[in-house]
């Protein structure tokens, strides 16, 4: 029971370090998001509107590649980015920059794959508007976007779950540096082994609760979906 | 104004329907002006030949030409598949105009007269997806509306409306045809009887018959005249 109220204690404290770490882990976990989600969603709207020679082979690796191991992802670029891998001249080894790399290859699969299957659904439904009233093709990816815009924000929160979640690639190409890298799933695991249990319940905690956050996002989502979505 | 330049026609129709052929060497030449109705047994290809005119399919090798002065009119078109879009009515009928660019206040205008003129103001906010059968073919066909159109496609537009909402299109129909060319399916003969000035009837994706509803009516085709009886299904 100590190592709880020791946790609470550190949290309550507002402690700096533990802030700089939750600061970090949001700020990198909310930028690889919003870059997936700027490179996910057109492409899941080109998908889904079009056919084209290869399209499934391609949605195949995608669905495949949401399986992929974070830790092979990792171990990837850091052969790619260290000093004698061939993008070792941009030296982002160890930099929040190659962290957001390393989640956005790990979630974008995920936005591209399960939004595919969402528009899919939509734009099928809406081929007969769309014909009828000889809607172009941006126009038609609009519609199919906003129209699924309830689900698809489902399926971005769960996207942000995974990126905060993830530990084995961001704790090969991050690090683990003091005030540079470290995360909250890097120091957990770090803290762990060193034996700091509160330090690592505190930000377990604080994981946790930004978890049980975002389900309950999803889940208020879904209620107002029902709500407004005209559905 | 329709004039001696507009063509409503269809020429040299040859069509597949599951590998085999279904039209061959069709040609429609409707009449350029007033409601032409096309008439027939299930499966005579009606709705396809509206498909066909609109443009949604598009059969390699033939004429189709819907013209008026020479131009390619705004054609509104109600399908028999009714979907709409994950909004309300309002929205809905607003769709086609916002696609074209036009200002909120238009778009807003053309809409609220639309609904008005109808009697539908009060389902305005109401998600359209969720209106009852009637409602939606209703809705449908307001929205086939919305773009002013010169040639209106109708296929089935009251197969599923009480006689209020049947006679409030009718009405329209019938005071629309002046200056918009109408063509549409129906399975009603009273209704074709009603609005007419020209009926096309087909059998088995051929064109058995074309003419005006007077000469139709006494038409010595056996099929027509099977048709007329009710015994042609």
């Amino acid at each position: 029971m100590g190592i709880f109220a020791d946790s609470f204690k550190l949290i309550l404290s507002l402690d700096t370090d533990l802030f700089e770490i939750i600061w970090l882990s949001l700020k990198v976990s909310m930028t690889a998001l919003g870059i997936s989600c700027a490179l996910g969603l057109p492409i899941a709207g080109i998908f889904s509107s079009t056919n084209f020679y290869g399209k499934k082979t391609i949605l195949m690796f995608f669905n495949a590649m949401m399986a992929l191991p974070p830790v092979f992802v990792g171990l990837i670029l850091y052969i790619i980015f260290s000093q004698t891998g061939p993008m070792g001249f941009l030296n982002i080894l160890y930099t929040p920059t190659i962290m957001v790399i390393a989640q956005i290859i790990i979630i974008i699969p995920i936005i591209i794959s399960v939004s595919v299957e969402i528009l899919e659904h939509i734009f099928q439904e809406y081929k007969d508007i769309f014909e009828t009233f000889e809607v172009d093709l941006i126009h038609r990816i609009k519609t199919t976007v906003y129209d699924a815009r309830i689900p698809l924000i489902t399926c971005i929160l769960t996207g942000l779950g995974r990126a905060l979640s993830e530990v084995g690639a961001i704790i090969i190409v991050g690090g683990n540096i003091i005030h540079h890298t470290r995360v909250m799933t890097t120091t957990i695991a770090l803290e762990t082994s060193k034996g700091n249990l509160s330090m690592a319940m505190s930000l377990g905690i604080v994981l946790i609760f930004i978890s049980i956050s975002i389900n309950f996002m999803v889940m208020m989502m879904k209620i107002i979906a029902k709500k407004y979505s005209y559905d | 104004m329709i004039d001696n330049r507009t063509r409503m026609l269809i020429k040299n129709l040859n069509y597949k329907v599951n590998q085999e052929t279904f039209f061959e060497n069709l040609s429609i030449n409707f009449l350029p002006h007033g409601i032409s109705v096309i008439l027939g047994p299930n499966g005579a290809g009606k709705s396809l030949i509206t498909k066909i005119l609109k443009g949604i399919i598009k059969p390699e090798g033939i004429e189709v030409s819907v013209t008026i002065n020479n131009m390619k009119p705004e054609i509104g078109y109600l399908s028999q598949n009714i979907v709409f879009l994950r909004r309300n009515v309002f929205n809905n009928l607003a769709y086609p105009m916002q696609i074209r660019g036009l200002s909120k206040k238009i778009i807003s205008e053309r809409v609220n007269f639309l609904l008005n003129h109808f009697d539908f103001t009060k389902s305005k906010d109401i998600s359209a997806r969720n209106l009852s059968k009637g409602n939606k073919q209703y809705l449908s066909f307001i929205r086939a509306l919305v773009n002013d159109p010169k040639v209106l496609i109708l296929d089935e537009p009251t197969s599923n409306l009480d006689m209020n909402y049947t006679k409030k299109i009718e009405t329209y129909l019938l005071t629309k045809k002046k200056n918009t060319k109408i063509i549409m399916v129906t399975h009603d003969l009273f209704q074709a009887k009603r609005l007419a000035d020209e009926i096309v009837f087909m059998n088995n994706g051929k064109l058995v018959e074309i003419s005006k509803t007077k000469s139709f009516l006494k038409s010595s085709n056996k099929l027509v005249k099977k048709f007329l009886n009710g015994s042609l299904f």
